[in-house]
């Protein structure tokens, strides 16, 4: 048996030594393409883009509402995929068969950039756009377009607190992965801006943030469930993940804490209309995902069709997306295109929003 | 004959997968760039499949091969970030050999847990399992450890210009298991002690040192895995692939491996991981099929398998 294993052990590293001895010099992945390469000869009924999300969530299917729209309006094969698990390695899978099927754009809400840069750079190289969506750290990609940009909405999230709560107390901040690069960055600045502008709401342990729930209404509840205990006192608890809502609310309801540890959720503001109206969660601030998938998808189409897309672009196609009418471009690594279209559900307005 | 039985069936249904694939969906699915992205895409999974077929064989079980495939893979990335940030060959191939070591120890403290302390092969494998994704956490400080770009191009390579090398490494791999575990006495010890422990022991086998060679090449495989994850992403992070672990099992036991050890051979698995790829590539060919289906898919798979086995062994009984 010593034998056998030796031998493999001997075989294995001679694989790598030969593999490592032999790197080609091949591909190289770049940034900084050009969009104006991208544009199509095609016909544009003759498009197909491919939009994936994260996973399973109401956010994700608000957001394919915009998108079927999108493809209602303009004609083109546009269509969302879902993930089967919200493991990075099931969004990687999809986009690498993607890029055997010919598909013209690429539209990605990535669970962790890194593990998709490397596929999508490979779709830049065969002239297939790319554009990203709460993903500002994204690479490689044409552009990253955002609903608003992270002061924008760390502020909504933070005045609602201070509101909620009377400025006063303790709050946690949840995050969906610390991996997350959009949610990490809304975290950090509302820590930043509460702290100047509202002394007296101090951040549990002074730590951003105080728990991820890993995109999981399960682990968002265990894990709200572990803090409310240690600290009952808790004045305010703000979640970053539309799915967190739910797990907090329903951990504070069991603890006997409904209504006086004031909830700033993100998400669907009807899928919390319950929780809303009997005070069980404050406010919902969100922007609307169909918006997003309905911008991210004519980003793509106006490059293949050779519109130029840029600072102060007109994104909101005669008003099917409010709120884009003259976005800001931000360059740096990953050119972000930002809208402003914030979105606060309360008990009084959740009834008239999506 | 049993052995062949599994292999010969896989390897029907591959066949019928295939017809069936290029008649419904024609150039969309027979084009070379997709049978390249399959064979890359099976490889890391592939292999991890394999040694838990090797756990499984002795009537155990190893859910941790994802996550020492991404200690290995963070491992690998870190000493390559800090020894050959440029690309250095040399620096390159110690990482790779650290990785390589560290699957072994892995490996090799599941067999010392299942073998020696006895603890049932799920429950030891589970903890291990949060071990080694928790110090990859701790490595990694839960974010994604980017590669080298020296590495990135291992995966990328082509062999004769056509096959990815990560597949031609499966495929070696699958060769090499195939004899070990089919014509060894060392693979017939393997069966041997999954049939029956104590009968296995009576008769001068040692049952630890089988068992625990057995977890330490599942930990080998899934270092192999991990660092090809690590060169195809180009990242790794401690929760990369996680929906593998099901996989891995579905593979198995489609591969003819009995989950009550005893039964099962490399060849038949490997197809297994070969006809499963077929399967999630047709799927993401149809854009109308909602991805939610593949887990309902796999789940049915398996218990039909499970089922299917069960009244055949029964009839033979």
């Amino acid at each position: 048996m010593k034998k056998v294993l030796s031998a493999l052990l001997i075989v294995a590293v001679l694989c790598s030594v030969s593999f490592a001895a032999e790197l080609p010099k091949g591909y190289q992945v770049k940034n900084g393409y050009n969009p104006a390469d991208f544009v199509s000869k095609k016909n544009p009924s003759e498009f197909r883009m491919a939009v994936i999300v994260k996973g399973v969530a109401d956010w994700f299917s608000r957001l394919e509402v915009g998108v079927t729209k999108f493809a209602k309006d303009f004609g083109v094969d546009a269509k969302v995929q879902f993930p089967a698990t919200t493991d990075a390695a099931s969004q990687l899978e999809i986009i690498d068969s993607l890029l055997t099927q010919n598909y013209d754009a690429i539209i990605v809400v990535p669970n962790d950039s890194s593990a998709l840069e490397e596929s999508l750079g490979t779709a830049l190289a065969h002239k297939i756009v790319v554009i990203g969506h709460e993903a500002s750290n994204l690479v490689n990609c044409l552009y990253d377009t955002e609903a608003f940009n992270t002061s924008q909405y760390g502020e909504a999230m933070a005045d609602a607190l201070a509101k909620a709560t009377g400025a006063k107390g303790t709050y946690a901040l949840m995050v969906g992965y610390t991996t997350s690069i959009t949610h990490m960055e809304y975290a950090k600045f509302e820590a930043e801006y509460i702290k100047k502008k509202y002394p007296e709401l101090k951040l549990l342990n002074d730590e951003v943030p105080t728990c991820e729930s890993q995109e999981s209404t399960t682990t968002a509840y265990e894990q709200a469930k572990q803090i409310l205990k240690s600290n009952p006192n808790l004045a305010g608890f703000i979640c970053h993940c539309s799915t967190d809502g739910g797990g907090i609310a329903q951990a504070a309801e069991e603890m006997g804490l409904k209504g006086k540890v004031k909830i700033v959720a993100a998400g669907v503001p009807s899928s919390y209309a319950r929780e809303l109206k009997d005070g069980a969660i404050y406010s919902v601030t969100t922007w609307d995902p169909a918006l997003s998938g309905y911008v991210a998808c004519l980003t793509a189409y106006n490059i293949l069709t050779g519109v130029p897309v840029g600072q102060g672009s007109d994104l909101s196609a005669k008003g099917a997306a409010p709120g884009y009418e003259s976005v800001n471009l931000i360059v740096g690594d990953n050119n972000c295109l930002i809208g402003n279209a914030p979105c606060i559900g309360t008990a009084e307005n959740v009834d008239s929003l999506f | 004959m049993r052995r062949n039985n599994d292999f010969i069936r896989m390897l029907m249904i591959l066949a019928v997968l295939l017809i069936f694939a290029g008649i419904t969906r024609g150039s969309a699915f027979m084009s070379v760039l997709n049978f390249q992205t399959i064979g890359k895409q099976l490889t890391e999974y592939g292999l991890m499949a394999m040694g838990l077929s090797l756990a499984m064989i002795t009537g155990g079980i190893d859910l941790s091969t994802v996550y020492i495939a991404n200690l290995c893979g963070a491992s690998a990335a870190l000493i390559m970030k800090s020894i050959a940030p440029h690309g250095e060959i040399s620096g390159i191939l110690i990482a790779c050999v650290v990785a390589l070591v560290i699957g072994l120890v892995c490996g090799g403290l599941n067999g010392f847990l299942v073998s020696v302390v006895k603890v049932p092969p799920m429950l030891a494998t589970l903890g291990t399992y949060e071990l080694f994704y928790g110090i990859t956490i701790v490595l990694s400080n839960g974010k994604s450890i980017t590669s080298i770009s020296a590495f990135k191009k291992f995966a990328s390579t082509m062999v004769f210009g056509v096959v990815p090398l990560p597949f031609v490494i499966f495929v070696v791999a699958a060769i090499i298991l195939s004899v070990i575990i089919g014509m060894t006495p060392f693979g017939r010890r393997l069966h041997l002690v999954g049939v029956n422990s104590k009968a296995a022991a009576f008769s001068g086998i040692n049952n630890v040192r089988v068992i625990t060679a057995a977890y330490m090449i599942s930990g080998l495989l899934a270092a192999v895995a991990g660092l090809i994850s690590l060169s195809r992403v180009a990242s790794v992070k401690a929760d990369f692939g996680s929906s593998y672990v099901m996989m891995t099992i579905l593979i198995a036991v489609l591969g003819g491996c009995d989950p009550d050890g005893g039964s099962g051979e490399i060849p038949g698995v490997a197809v297994a991981v070969i006809v499963l790829q077929v399967i999630s590539a047709y799927l993401n060919t149809i854009s109308w099929i909602n991805n939610y289906y593949r887990q309902a898919l796999y789940g049915l798979l398996l218990l039909g398998f499970m089922t299917y086995k069960y009244f055949r062994v029964k009839k033979r009984r």
